[in-house]
């Protein structure tokens, strides 16, 4: 899994790729925590071709820390793959979900 | 009369290390590409196969270990695809595995609960010789 971490429009956008398993996890969890260390977060989900239980993890320790520190936390562009694990487990209706950034940014 | 699901059989030996797993989920996906079943399918069936072997990694071998070995079988049992994970861990015969509920929001557990929401089936098998341990998952396929 490679991780881009740029920031536009007041967020931090972690963008996740490829597969997001236990192989990626702990990068993919010090993308996101490290990022909540800096500011507001979106992870951007569109190039997850895989994401399992692990990634999902991280998301939800992301969204729990986001709550602590009083951040904004959300997820961009989710690929179907990874909306039908986020479906599976039921926290599409948990963490805030945005077409794109614009969309994200509109919601504020 | 109904038609025969048809799927080449296949064994998939990897070291349990989390680096290997994709070759599983690949092997899973190329066969049943080649079956010619639905995508909600193989995605199912690929996410319970990773969910599986996933935690053979995590908690049979302790995060992953060269020694231990993890081989997938997949095959076809009139109209229901089988997948048997066998692994040379510590045996979890007699223990109990809860999926966590969906209501408590936090990190992991979150496995279990994935793989029987999406197989009909999900059982530990006794395994050969009584070492390791050998867990079979069933995904009925329905004629179109």
């Amino acid at each position: 899994m490679n991780c881009e971490i740029r920031e536009s429009d007041g967020y931090i956008i972690a963008s996740l790729c490829g597969d997001i398993d236990l192989a990626s996890f702990p990068q993919t969890r010090e993308a996101i925590l490290g990022s909540l260390d800096k500011g507001d977060l979106l992870v951007d989900l569109s190039a997850v071709e895989y994401l399992d239980s692990s990634g999902v993890a991280s998301l939800v320790e992301g969204y729990q820390i986001s709550k602590d520190k009083a951040r904004r936390f959300g997820l961009v562009s989710v690929s179907r793959p990874a909306l039908n694990v986020i479906q599976l487990a039921h926290l599409d209706k948990v963490f805030p979900i945005y077409n794109d950034l614009q969309d994200a940014v509109n919601s504020n | 009369m109904r038609p025969q699901l048809k799927v080449d059989t296949k064994s998939v030996e990897i070291t349990a290390l989390p680096e290997n797993l994709k070759q599983l989920r690949m092997a899973v996906k190329e066969t049943l590409l080649a079956s010619g079943v639905d995508a909600s399918v193989i995605d199912a069936s690929l996410l319970s196969v990773g969910e599986a072997a996933m935690n053979i990694v995590k908690h049979g071998f302790d995060g992953g270990a060269t020694e231990g070995r993890i081989t997938l079988e997949i095959d076809s049992d009139q109209d229901e695809l089988v997948f048997r994970l066998l692994d040379n861990a510590p045996s979890v015969a007699g223990k109990q595995f809860h999926p966590r509920e969906l209501e408590d929001i936090r990190p992991g557990g979150l496995g279990i609960y994935f793989m029987r929401e999406l197989m009909d089936s999900v059982e530990f098998l006794p395994a050969a010789a009584g070492q390791g341990n050998v867990l079979e998952m069933r995904k009925r396929i329905k004629p179109e």
